[in-house]
């Protein structure tokens, strides 16, 4: 036998050899992946596989050790060996990268697809729990004010006449009454085990707070100008609810006595606080209305965010959407709670937090909020 | 309060578009609430003539009409029949837009070509011009020009009318007078009522009444200015077009030329006025009264209404009534003229009434009555006590021009009056132009702010340089201190001219730790104990509390909407519980709700109310024979609350309570205080709440607040109490190695496994091992029949960390000889294995 003809034989028993051994492998490969042997797993096979490469395709494979003795054979030989060589060694190669791949994707599934587990069918309770979405609007609405320097206060929701209007400058058959339906009390209950008691008797009439602007005074009492706050809380008016209006809603109240405050003050802060909460978009606007407690009063409006401001149903044209009222605090209201007027000014607000959650959402009807059907809850 | 453009335009030259107008209002504070264009939608439609009227083929609800609009003839289809040959209506031809916005095109109908349409009054909206709609196209009066528009031929003149949303501190700008004076001085052009010179009516002579008795006023408090005209040779007749439309258009129904008068003089300038029908006032004078006990008065709408305090008579009343000079009632002061001296017909004699009234006993009364009128509403807000005798006046003067009256060359009036020639002074209040402009942060000149105030009719002398003095006009009861002038200056330049600052607290914003930890709990419980948030009603049905024993101090209201919401909730429990039934009737089960809101106690008198923060959590179970599976699940959610807010402290004892299922339910303590409830609600509990089907678990714990007159107070124990924020010093895991036994005891079932736990951890804590950290839990409870009947197996795991030193095999015998010898001491158990 000639040298070349002694090569090419050892080249074709290593050829063989190694085929054999990808075979046997591909062999099982197949059996497991149709389920006829359960005792094949892909791990085993790749670790098979990986010895095989090794042997065959590896640095001390046949196929590299006979390259090295290309060099021994009469350049005419060489030339014809060296050309049957690669081709050996490409084709090894080709077949060990496709059986590496499909070895990969049978380990990614499993072989059988009986042992495999649905993943997405364990999920079966994936639910949780919801924040109620006024409550989600109240923090966002404390959030905003708490960046500004704002402490949040919260009082009592059953008040006195004098908390919720004497204090507030609204006495007694002061027509501005009328625009609260206040809940009274029945007249047998006299008042809270503590807490001050203010004399006169109609001024200890007890009655649920039509607004949170008791809080207000709460607050002034307690604490020494300066004062930065927002109160959110619950407040009642007596209603008929319709798709406008609930009996019982939410409100945000503000509160800034300092020295120097001024009525500048107040529309800079409405309207940094707008922007902030509904958007760079949305602005505000000062117009003025009456309210017994803040002198200048005004009610703010803001872009109606329906229609951007260029006027719709919703805003009946105009462009803008009245959220709250709010003013300089009266000097009466300072001298009730003993704050000079001369030498402290300040200014208040107050809004409605279901109206910003109404305006966000789209609530078409506020009565939704009184049922707390879980279909209405779980969205937020 | 509705306000004609052109009215208004009688007292200042506004040119604005009503659009303009709309913004001024809205700027001024006087908000539009709508406006309404009077006129629109009536273009190309005119009078026309029917010429004949002929069937179509195949059809029976319509038919052909063949009209003419004075200079072509035209082919209508129309489906009304109400009008016959001769007649005229209204056409609207080919291009007129009705005010619904429907065009008119040509159409044809069966095929019979239809150019224009015959119209009724609705679809003109004529009602609003004071045409009554009636049934069928509006038939026209005989005289009618054809040809002409309907616009002329019904006098009506295009105008727009603002629907205004007053503030009840504005009674001057319940006048259509009132509302020019704001929108000239905000436009800066001159307001001129045209009454000003026109004061004395030249050919009118009036002359007092030389009687004592004439009138009569015995209450000044009520009616402290008061007077009554009298005119004679009166004729009652239809009021012209332009009146009556001015009426409609702002709200009024027109009744007859005198009330007609009356009424828009009431719009005009906002004094009330009230026309009597002389003859018919016994003595021919008024009297003044209070009102007597249960004195009844019918009043103009045909009502009878009782007056005076009914229940106490000793109480005087602020009912004021005016009567006839034989002390019959005739009216109620400031709210209703009386039935029996209304004007009619036949009225030939009036005695007209202006007067002022104190506003708070017009309020009292009607509210009392539930009568609420145009007069009344403007007596309650503040009429100008100086416009009186303007109104007298002025009635006088329009009533000939209406017709009703002829002054001739000489008219004589007889009247008396009460208080009524003296002027009210005006109030004069001192304002700082520098304290102005500290309240608004504006620079406006002391000269700016004098013209502002002049241009509403407030004048103002310079006192120094420091102060003005400001005169308040009588018609603005709502100004009375230098705060209100600032309000009025920049109410005039307007809101918008102010810049817009920021004011920089000094203070870091930041919740408190309770409200930290609130937000924290709700976080807990919506992620971890997987439970929504509701928020039920703070008013319930004093039987929902009844279910739970809480009837007693639950507080009722004075004045509840209904009875299902007539007490202040004393739990959250029956709320929750019903929003749980609400959510299973609409097939969602499986709901585990949660709230944190406020409840109200009262105490066993029901005298005194306390106001608390309260966490409940419901959740509905499916119905079982036994209990374990719910609780297991509640006592879950339980666990997972105070672990995840820190509150260690709470402890479960085995109680009752009304309403829950005895056996399965435990209060929650804090230091030996109950804040807390957890159980198993009744099953008939369930069902009455609307729960029916299922099993309902529930617990509820006070947060730690308490709400009372004086504001907030936190209490010391509380789920959200966090007595104080010490930063306690951290422990390092020791290095000596931790021991580790387990304890099991056989336990009656009547002894609570915290029972034995306490036992444990008292020991670890009093045991002469100090300084070594101690770890006792709870892992296994075992039932079987090899125990003791009644008993259970409770085994304990018990881990030591030593700091200092490892404790030796001697130390742990000792002391686990002295946690089983001090648990038997107690005699609730009994060791049953110790490894």
């Amino acid at each position: 036998m000639s040298q070349e003809q002694e090569f090419l034989s050892r080249l074709a028993s290593a050829h063989s050899q190694a085929l054999e051994g990808l075979q046997s492998i591909a062999v099982q490969l197949e059996a497991g992946a149709s389920g006829d042997d359960e005792s094949i797993n892909a791990s085993k096979l790749t670790q098979e596989f990986n010895v095989w490469k090794e042997r065959y395709v590896g640095k001390k494979a046949p196929v590299a050790s006979l390259k090295k003795e290309l060099g021994l054979l009469d350049p005419a030989s060489r030339r014809h060996a060296g050309a049957e060589l690669n081709r050996v060694r490409d084709e090894l190669l080709d077949r060990a990268q496709e059986l590496g791949e499909r070895l990969v994707s049978a380990r990614l599934g499993t072989l059988q697809s009986s042992s495999r587990i649905d993943m997405t069918e364990l999920a079966l309770d994936s639910f949780r729990g919801h924040i109620h979405l006024i409550t989600q609007t109240r923090d966002e609405l404390e959030d905003v004010f708490i960046g500004m320097g704002y402490s949040i206060q919260e009082g009592p929701e059953v008040e006195t006449d004098w908390y919720n209007f004497e204090a507030l400058n609204i006495p007694p058959d002061h027509p501005a009454r009328g625009m609260f339906d206040t809940f009274y009390l029945k007249e047998s209950v006299r008042g809270t085990q503590d807490g001050d008691r203010p004399s006169s008797s109609s001024s200890n009439k007890l009655l649920l707070r039509t607004h949170t602007s008791p809080v207000q005074i709460h607050t002034m009492s307690e604490y020494k100008p300066p004062i930065y706050m927002v109160a959110p809380g619950k407040v009642y008016r007596r209603d008929t609810p319709d798709a406008r209006h609930i009996p019982i809603f939410n409100q945000i109240e503000g509160l800034v006595v300092d020295k120097n405050i001024t009525f500048a003050d107040l529309a800079g802060t409405i309207e940094s606080f707008t922007t902030k909460y509904f958007g760079q978009d949305i602005h505000s606007r000062l117009r003025p209305a009456f309210f017994p407690f803040t002198e200048p009063s005004a009610e703010f409006e803001i872009t109606c965010a329906i229609c951007s401001g260029s006027g719709c149903r919703t805003c009946s044209g105009t462009g803008w959407i009245e959220l709250g009222g709010c003013g300089m605090v009266d000097p009466n209201v300072f001298e009730h709670v003993g704050i000079d007027p001369e030498v402290w000014s300040g200014f208040a607000f107050g809004f409605g937090i279901d109206r910003c959650a109404q305006m966000r959402h789209s609530l078409v009807d506020m009565r939704v909020l009184l049922a707390n059907d879980v279909r209405f809850l779980e969205q937020f | 309060m509705k306000v004609s453009l052109n009215w208004m335009r009688e007292f200042a030259p506004i040119e604005s578009s009503p659009s303009e107008v709309r913004d001024i209002l809205d700027d001024i504070g006087l908000v539009v609430e709508s406006v309404t264009s009077i006129g629109a939608g009536l273009d190309r439609v005119v009078v026309c003539q029917v010429l004949d009227i002929s069937p179509i083929e195949g059809a029976d609800k319509i038919r052909k009409i063949t009209v003419t609009d004075g200079s072509e003839k035209l082919q209508i289809v129309c489906g009304a029949w109400n009008f016959a040959v001769g007649d005229k209506v209204p056409l609207a031809k080919i291009g007129a837009i009705l005010p619904g916005g429907f065009e008119i095109a040509r159409r044809k109908m069966k095929n019979v070509e239809s150019n224009g349409m015959l119209c009724s009054a609705q679809e003109l909206d004529l009602e609003k011009h004071g045409i009554e709609p009636t049934d069928g196209i509006l038939v026209l009066d005989s005289n009618a020009e054809v040809g002409r528009d309907l616009v002329d031929e019904l006098s009506i003149v295009p105008d727009t009318i603002f629907e205004l949303e007053l503030e009840p501190n504005r009674p001057d700008a319940m006048s259509i007078a009132g509302v020019a004076r704001d929108i000239a001085a905000r436009l800066k052009i001159p307001f001129r009522p045209p009454w000003v010179g026109n004061k004395q009516l030249p050919s009118v002579v009036f002359n007092r009444v030389d009687s004592q008795d004439f009138l009569v006023n015995h209450c000044p408090d009520l009616a402290d200015r008061f007077g009554v005209w009298i005119l004679d040779n009166v004729k009652v007749v239809q009021s012209p077009q332009w009146l009556k439309q001015r009426l409609i258009s702002c709200g009024q129904r027109p009744i007859n030329s005198v009330v007609d008068v009356s009424n828009y003089i009431m719009l005009e300038i906002g004094q009330p006025t009230h026309p009597y029908d002389r003859t018919k006032l016994r003595g021919g004078g008024l009297v003044v009264r209070r009102a007597l006990p249960a004195e009844k008065v019918v009043t103009l709408d045909s009502i009878e209404r009782t007056l005076g305090p009914i229940v106490d008579v000793s109480e005087n009343t602020d009912d004021c009534v005016i009567c006839d000079s034989l002390g019959s009632p005739v009216g109620i002061a400031g709210i209703m003229g009386g039935y029996s001296s209304q004007i009619d017909a036949e009225t030939s004699g009036i005695l007209l009434e202006a007067a002022h009234f104190s506003p708070m006993a017009i309020a009292r009364t009607s509210k009392r009555l539930g009568l609420r009128t145009d007069a009344s509403v403007r007596f309650e807000r503040g009429c100008d006590p100086n416009a009186i005798e303007l109104a007298a006046i002025r009635f006088i003067e329009l009533l000939e021009s209406v017709g009703s009256i002829d002054l001739g060359k000489t008219y004589r009036v007889d009247f008396d009056g009460f208080n009524i020639e003296q002027q009210l002074e005006r109030l004069k209040v001192h304002l700082r132009p520098k304290r102005l402009n500290q309240i608004l942060g504006t620079e406006i000149t002391p000269g700016e702010v004098i013209e502002t105030l002049e241009s509403i009719d407030f004048t103002s002398e310079v006192v120094d340089d420091e102060a003005l003095e400001v005169a308040i006009p009588t018609f603005r009861p709502d100004c009375d201190r230098e705060i209100d002038l600032i309000e009025e200056v920049i109410r005039i330049k307007g809101y918008s001219t102010v810049e817009r600052r920021v004011p920089s607290s000094p203070f870091v914003g930041a919740l408190d730790l309770y409200q930290k930890r609130r937000r924290q709990l709700r976080q807990v419980l919506a992620l971890g104990a997987k439970a929504s948030e509701a928020a039920t009603s703070s008013l319930v049905d004093i039987s929902d509390g009844e279910l739970f024993g809480l009837d007693y101090p639950m507080i009722g209201l004075e004045n509840p909407l209904s009875v299902n919401e007539s007490h202040l909730r004393a739990s959250l429990v029956p709320g929750l519980v019903r929003a749980i039934g609400y959510n299973l009737d609409r097939l969602s089960l499986g709901n585990r709700l949660f709230e944190i809101g406020h409840l109200f106690v009262g105490d066993e008198r029901g005298k005194y109310i306390s106001e608390y923060e309260a966490l409940c959590v419901v959740f509905d179970f499916e119905k079982s024979t036994d209990s374990v599976r719910l609780l297991e699940e509640l006592v879950g959610i339980y666990r997972t609350i105070v672990g995840g807010i820190g509150s260690v402290d709470c402890k479960l004892e085995a109680t009752s309570y009304v309403g829950f299922v005895h056996g399965s339910v435990s209060s929650v303590t804090m230091d030996g205080v109950v804040i807390g409830k957890i159980g198993e609600i009744e099953e008939e509990v369930c069902r009455q709440l609307g729960v029916r089907t299922r099993s309902v678990g529930a617990l509820e714990i006070l947060t730690g607040w308490k709400f009372a007159l004086g504001g907030r107070t936190e209490l010391t124990t509380g789920l959200l109490t966090a007595n104080s924020q010490v930063w306690g010093s951290a422990w390092i895991p020791s290095p000596f190695p931790s021991a580790q036994f387990d304890l099991a005891f056989v336990v009656d079932e009547a002894v609570a496994s915290s029972q034995i736990t306490s036992v444990l951890t008292n020991l670890c804590v009093s045991s002469d091992l100090s300084g070594i950290r101690h770890k006792i839990q709870l892992y296994d409870v075992y039932r079987d029949k090899s125990l003791p009947k009644g008993t259970r197996s409770l085994t304990y795991s018990i881990r030591l960390e030593p700091s200092t030193a490892t404790l030796s095999d001697d130390e742990i015998a000792k002391f686990r000889q002295e946690l089983i010898a001090s648990v038997e001491k107690t005699q609730l158990a009994k060791l049953r294995l110790a490894t």
